[in-house]
């Protein structure tokens, strides 16, 4: 049984504007739910139901089994975490204060509250002791909302709702938000419902996407496969010309990675050119990795800088030391931005540690180009608005 | 000057026991002036149709003139320091009901979502975050309807309630100037003291986080 359940859900304001129209959604514990629409699609109406800081026309929202109309609004609101895009800390409260408001509503004793507020301002990146005092005019916009979150997480609820929280932040403070929410969740592995109007945010962070329009859920799935797939015209234009650029975000470089690349373990002593040649005629690459003897990155080694030196040179003079490196935990349009900017055709993959784990060709991502634009293929037409690349155009006429 | 000077220390007693009453005038219409002010502006926030006709009702009064208010008390509750109470709070209540009301409405909205969406009851809402946020507002519709008391209260006199009118009236009876500025000086000076005060009072409670900026 899935965390929480809607059915049949109906909010019609008076003039018999219908808000939210008839929506069925299933939340699994544990997963991030984002709900993606333009503005006036009703996802935020939806949002606020759950919490029930709206209340609904028609139809039922139950927790864990339990219909949340038969709940009391201000216990059920103490045990749901709530994030909004105007942020809303108390400005005369300290951080401290702040944070551990929830708890003081539910009576904890005053250690426990601090120590718990402590605990959360480490787990959003702002030490403890230098930020427990201040107030909140004293922090900047992106510390304000990390507070915000931190103070949705205070009594440790199992569900949190996030009205577009990263909305109002300037793009570089968003990112870094954006990605700090990526590895909290993974952290702390709560049922989130996340509302916003960016597409790219939605991608980014959902485990599932609930795409909305004029009040109506239009599909529910896993960014890649809505990506992919489209349930009609008005997703796809939704998606529209970011459709393909989505794609390539929501790919992780671990999925699309070569993951046995052809390492050749540099020694102290006598290997030479004519070996690294050898290497990659019997492999059939054009690109060599030289490891140590952990199997940590030293550097690449091309055909060209192959063909360009003496076959008896020692080997150490043509690894490019320089060459850059992605993690597996990239996404695939980052790397290829790396890739575009280096010097070589390739990239390493490395872990935490630095050992090799894949590689990354040119030829590698033209397969995964061709496998995601023949599936757009048999989506609506209007949707094929992604850039004309070289690699694209080959994909295409390939059947 | 020197006129005023002998005045005042020659009839040290009468001024003291004339400032005493004035202070005890103006105490008394205060605090049942901020009691029910508070309290209206409050109930205000909260039933927002009542707004308009409290609100209107109180600026009528206020543009009563004082005397004529003071006189009208007179049918209604005789003479003495009760009518003259009763004038002084209806003057004093339009500040305290208004800032109160301002106050808590200018609390910003996105605050006020916050702590409903984390489950604070509509109480909580007023004592933990918006009556500590309107804190300095009140205090100053407080300090506006001091000073409004403290030189109304001047004319109290006139209706039997004594104070600090008393020297001043006297002395335009008589056409003695001394007594007549001795008065009045006592009572600006009171009001610009209680004034004072109360700006203290208005930078002392409000809440510490609103005076830092980043």
């Amino acid at each position: 049984m899935a965390l929480i359940e809607i059915r049949n859900l109906t909010k019609t304001y008076q003039g018999g504007f219908k808000a939210v129209d008839q929506v069925n959604l299933e939340v699994e514990e544990g997963e991030t739910l984002v709900l993606v629409g333009t503005s006036g699609s009703g996802k935020t109406t939806l949002l606020k139901m759950i919490n029930r800081l709206i209340e609904p026309t028609a139809g039922e929202i139950r927790i864990r089994g339990r219909d949340v109309t038969g709940m009391n609004p201000i216990a059920l609101r103490r045990d749901i975490g709530y994030v909004i895009q105007r942020i809303g800390l108390f400005p005369h409260m300290t951080i401290e204060d702040n944070i551990a408001i929830v708890p003081r509503l539910k009576g904890w004793p005053r250690e426990r509250r601090r120590e718990k507020a402590s605990e959360l301002l480490a787990m959003v990146g702002l030490d403890p002791d230098e930020y427990r005092s201040r107030f909140p005019a004293e922090l900047s916009g992106g510390q304000q909302q990390r507070i915000g979150v931190a103070r949705a997480l205070a009594d440790d609820p199992d569900i949190i709702l996030m009205d577009e929280p990263f909305g109002a932040l300037d793009p570089i403070t968003r990112e870094q938000l954006q990605e700090e929410f990526r590895q909290l969740k993974e952290r702390i592995q709560k049922t989130i419902i996340f509302v916003t109007h960016d597409i790219f945010e939605a991608v980014n962070l959902a485990d599932r996407m609930a795409i909305m329009d004029a009040g109506r859920i239009l599909q529910v799935d896993a960014p890649e496969r809505v990506l992919a797939h489209p349930a009609d015209e008005f997703v796809a234009r939704f998606l529209g010309k970011h459709r393909f650029h989505l794609q390539m975000s929501a790919v992780q470089v671990r999925d699309v990675m070569i993951e046995a690349p052809v390492t050749v373990q540099v020694s102290e002593g006598r290997q030479t050119v004519a070996q690294a040649a050898e290497l990659m005629r019997m492999h059939r690459v054009t690109t060599l990795l030289a490891v140590d003897r952990q199997r940590k990155l030293l550097g690449v080694i091309t055909t060209d800088a192959v063909r360009s030196s003496r076959r008896e040179a020692g080997l150490q003079e043509v690894i490019a030391r320089e060459a850059e490196a992605v993690s597996p935990d990239a996404d695939l349009l980052s790397a290829i931005d790396t890739m575009a900017n280096s010097h070589y055709s390739a990239l390493p993959v490395v872990n935490g540690e630095g050992r090799v784990v894949g590689i990354l060709t040119a030829s590698s991502l033209t397969g995964v180009f061709a496998e995601r634009l023949a599936n757009n293929r048999e989506a609506p037409r209007e949707v094929n608005a992604a850039p004309t690349s070289a690699t694209e155009r080959e994909a295409e006429g390939d059947d | 000057m020197i006129e005023i000077w002998l005045y005042l220390s020659s009839c040290r007693g009468d001024i003291a026991y004339w400032t005493l009453q004035h202070l005890e005038l103006v105490a008394v219409a205060m605090g049942i002036a901020i009691a029910a002010g508070v309290a209206l502006g409050l109930l205000l926030t909260r039933v927002r149709l009542l707004a308009a006709p409290v609100l209107g009702a109180a600026s009528v009064v206020q543009t009563i003139p004082s005397i004529a208010l003071l006189g009208v008390m007179i049918p209604l509750l005789g003479i003495g320091r009760t009518p003259a109470i009763v004038a002084l709070t209806l003057y004093a209540l339009l500040p305290i009901i208004r800032n109160t009301y301002i106050g808590i409405k200018q609390t910003d909205p996105a605050i006020v979502e916050a702590g409903v969406g984390m489950g604070m009851s509509d109480r909580q809402i007023l004592l933990m975050v918006e009556l500590p946020l309107a804190v300095p507002v009140i205090i100053a519709g407080i300090r506006t309807s001091t000073v409004i008391c403290v030189g109304i209260a001047a004319l109290a006199t006139l209706i039997g309630a004594g104070a600090l009118g008393t020297p001043i009236i006297t002395g335009i009876q008589t056409y003695n100037n001394a007594q007549i500025w001795a008065g009045a000086l006592v009572a600006a000076s009171l009001a610009l003291a209680l004034d004072f005060l109360l700006g203290r009072a208005e930078k002392a409670l409000m809440p510490r986080g609103l005076r830092v900026s980043s």
